[in-house]
């Protein structure tokens, strides 16, 4: 069974911040837990709400009907009074009151009237008492107080209408930004530069906590240009650095992309999606930018672009545009966007990768070397300098020494060279899930990123249908695409834009015309519940 | 080492008599007396280049080299000495890629002061796209003074009419820790003939007793239609690459 609470109230007000403890206080009941949060494009007032999604089995989405609402203030009752289901539960606080309300205590000291509100909240749902009080002690530190007593009583304000009851499995709440940090880490990243940009400013801000205890550099630099470029920069001298940014802040760095196509010199960016075009909606989601990601950069030449649907994947992928990144010595995409980068899941067990964690680099000395040696794969580890050979990088075409060349068989030559990396990187792409297929049936979901936890929720109300995720979008895995989608009666594709971005990619890369779409572009999240609906119309 | 072991086997694309060729034979004196006095180890100096004609020098020095994006070679070279402090990073760009282009990158690291070297040809001219004329064209541009107010620690301006001062110059540049910008005044032969209105309105500046190189700093926002040539600032403080964490040896 799912059930939904609501939190919603000002910006400053403590909305995330309480959810996001109940969402822990779930997860210590061994309950599966998914988080949406909704916020404006300003640091105080406003109306910013989260919305909690809980049960026993696999939570991956948020549903819009709530079964509590807690509210912070007056201002948050309209907007949700209509969520909230027919005898649900509706917390208020502060010096206002709303008929059949509970009311938290602490009145107008929010500290403690969101501590009170978390306490009425855990008793209505029948939370074990002292697990739950375990997790706040533990997020509120030694300054808890009296916010421990206002938990308690509020624990008791009602008669605690369920009784939910999680199961064994150990589950950490995690919101995609984190999981990409702690992939770069993991892959050993020595250097992040960037510049702040919503969405995709969590994973830096993450970065920068991290570095307090890694030896790792996180440099805030003057524009996005100079966060590329000083990317490219730290990958040429030998060890993993990324950059990232979102919307016009990658439009910036369109330049550098190629120069990593044309020097081969390893970058890796973290593209985080949100509405647009231009300023666009900055805390809304979209898929608006998968084409403009896969064009990005003036010229042809190999890059890897992953689309991560959750947190575990967001670690998965991060991991793989590492790897790709340096191997191939390509530009490598991690496109996310706000719903995967700021939603919390729930992590089951720990972060996993396959691929390899050491920098493909060559630091011994080699006799004759050369930087861009052409041969049958097209790709050899690049040198660093200090190494004892001539490391040598440029934009300018070049000769397998990366001499400057302007002849027509030398030009050829190593453009063939470099395109042959495409098959190369295919091929060993292959091996990672570019495509995974979710249940079983002969009616066919496709889609990529955030919309996965909508999708698999929807699923459990549509049999017959089984979900097609694209992970991979460059080098798009044609043949294992084609291959899940054969003898399908009916395909049906959800993205979160106005025209089917990936729809076309799809048309052209395999020739399938999708043609039943479920678009999305409120800059709002897929709900399951939405997803059901589209499909029983569709047909 | 020795001259030959910095020279590549590319014939260089510039025009005979073209000043960028007493640049080239400035540095490899700098870095062949540099690895001579134990200052630098050639294998852990790399250079970045812009994009124009002074920047075709990376074609034609053998050493570990970035031929980079017209601007951007700051950014560059501050990427390198960030993820691996233990090289010297030596920059060279136009006075179009440095002082237009990647102007607010000037701006920054004389803030910020990454342990990298930046020379500037200026020839006022965007040469290589055809001699339109760049912002230090004007004199109202102040590229140095820029520099300064906005914190470089090492500032100093030579001249292509001066190989063996142009060079000096260079080694102290390349020796000064955190980050230091040499100009080079260059006529361009075809677009910006001024060979002789360069050497006549240049004046050597002395090097003062004074700690940090005093009052020379001075002659720099001085606007008397002068060119002095020397070091204007030397003062050292904290680079960025010693405030961050990364440290390959830790
Ligand atoms: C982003 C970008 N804009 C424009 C150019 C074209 N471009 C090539 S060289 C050059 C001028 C270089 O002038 P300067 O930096 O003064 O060097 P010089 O040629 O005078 O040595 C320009 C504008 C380019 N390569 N890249």
């Amino acid at each position: 069974m799912r059930r939904t609470v609501i939190f919603a109230g000002q910006a400053g007000s403590g909305v995330d911040k309480t959810a996001s403890i109940f969402a822990e206080m779930l997860a210590a009941q061994g309950l599966q837990v998914f988080i949406y949060r909704d916020y404006s494009s300003l640091i105080r007032g406003g109306h910013n709400f989260s919305t909690v999604t809980f049960g026993e089995g696999s939570i991956r989405s948020h549903d819009r009907k709530a079964d509590a609402l807690v509210v912070f203030n007056k201002d948050a009752i309209d907007p949700h009074r209509d969520s909230l289901i027919k005898g649900g539960l509706m917390v208020t606080s502060g010096d206002y009151s709303e008929e059949g309300a509970v009311i938290a205590s602490g009145g107008n000291n929010r500290y403690l009237a969101n501590n009170s509100s978390l306490g009425i909240i855990a008793g209505y749902f029948g939370l074990d008492k002292e697990k739950a009080r375990r997790v706040l002690a533990e997020r509120l530190g030694p300054t808890m107080g009296s916010a421990g007593s206002a938990f308690e009583a509020g624990y008791d304000m009602t008669d605690g209408k369920y009784s939910i009851r999680g199961g064994k499995r150990a589950i950490v709440i995690m919101d995609g930004s984190e999981a990409v940090a702690r992939a770069a880490i993991d892959m050993g990243l020595k250097a992040a530069f960037y510049y702040p940009m919503t969405p995709a400013t969590g994973v830096f801000a993450k970065l920068v906590k991290m570095s307090d205890e890694r030896p790792i550099s996180v440099v805030r630099t003057e524009d996005e240009i100079a966060a590329a470029m000083a990317t490219i920069g730290a990958g040429f001298s030998g060890v993993r650095a990324m950059t990232g940014s979102s919307g016009g802040g990658l439009a910036l760095m369109g330049e550098a992309v190629s120069l990593s196509g044309m020097a081969e010199v390893p970058l890796v960016i973290y593209a985080a999606q949100r509405t647009g075009p231009s300023t666009g909606v900055p805390t809304y989601t979209a898929q608006g930018d998968i084409k403009f990601i896969l064009s990005l950069g003036p010229g042809e030449f190999p890059k890897f672009v992953a689309m991560p649907g959750d947190a575990e994947e967001s670690y998965e992928l991060t991991a793989q545009a590492f790897y790709f990144a340096d191997k191939y010595r390509i530009p490598s995409f991690i496109l996310s966007d706000k719903h995967v980068a700021e939603s919390y899941f729930s992590v089951l067990g720990t972060l996993r990768t396959t691929v390899p964690k050491k920098m493909t680099v060559r630091v011994k000395p080699v006799k004759g070397y050369q930087s861009y040696k052409i041969d049958e794969s097209g790709f050899s580890p690049m040198a660093i300098p200090g190494s004892g050979n001539l490391a040598r990088a440029t934009s300018y075409e070049h000769d397998a020494f990366g001499a400057t060349i302007e002849d027509a068989e030398a030009i050829k030559k190593m453009t063939d060279k470099r395109i042959r990396k495409s098959s190369s990187l295919a091929s060993e792409t292959a091996d990672f899930s570019p495509i995974v297929t979710y249940g079983k049936g002969s009616k066919v979901i496709v889609g990529a990123g955030s919309v996965k936890g909508a999708i698999l929720d929807a699923l459990e109300y549509l049999p017959g249908w089984k979900f097609v995720q694209i992970r991979h979008i460059e080098p798009f895995p044609t043949k294992a695409f084609t291959g899940s989608l054969k003898s399908a009666k009916e395909v049906v594709i959800v993205e979160s834009n106005s025209t089917g971005l990936l729809a076309s990619i799809i048309r052209e890369k395999t020739g399938v015309d999708i043609k039943k779409k479920i678009l999305k572009y409120d800059g709002r999240p897929f709900a399951a519940e939405e997803i059901v609906i589209s499909i029983g119309k569709k047909r | 080492m020795n001259i030959s072991d910095l020279t590549t086997g590319e014939r260089p694309t510039w025009c005979p008599g073209c000043a960028n060729f007493v640049t080239l034979a400035a540095i490899k004196k700098a870095l062949i007396e540099l690895h001579s006095e134990g200052m630098i180890d050639i294998d852990k100096t790399v250079i970045v280049s812009d994009i124009g004609c002074g920047a075709k020098i990376y074609d034609y020095l053998n050493i570990n080299g970035f031929y980079a994006l017209h601007g951007r070679v700051i950014p560059t070279a501050i990427g390198i000495k960030v993820g691996n402090p233990e090289l010297n990073v030596i920059g060279f760009g136009g006075d179009g890629g440095t002082y237009d282009e990647g102007m607010s990158h000037l701006v920054h690291a004389s803030r910020t002061n990454p342990g990298i070297t930046m020379m500037v040809a200026n020839n006022r001219v965007f040469a290589l796209t055809k001699g339109q004329s760049t912002s230090s064209d004007s004199p109202i541009t102040n590229p140095l003074s820029i520099a300064a107010v906005s914190g470089a620690g090492f500032i100093a301006r030579g001249s292509s009419t001066d190989l063996d001062h142009l060079s000096s110059l260079m080694k102290e540049a390349i020796s000064h820790k955190g980050f230091s910008l040499l100009e080079i005044m260059q006529p361009c032969i075809i677009f910006r003939n001024d060979g002789v209105d360069i050497a006549e309105k240049m004046e050597m500046i002395a090097k003062p007793k004074e700690p940090n190189f005093g009052k020379n700093i001075d002659r720099l926002h001085t606007k008397d239609g002068r060119l002095p040539i020397g070091i204007f600032r030397k003062e050292e403080r904290p680079s960025l690459e010693d405030l961050m964490r990364y440290d390959p040896k830790g």
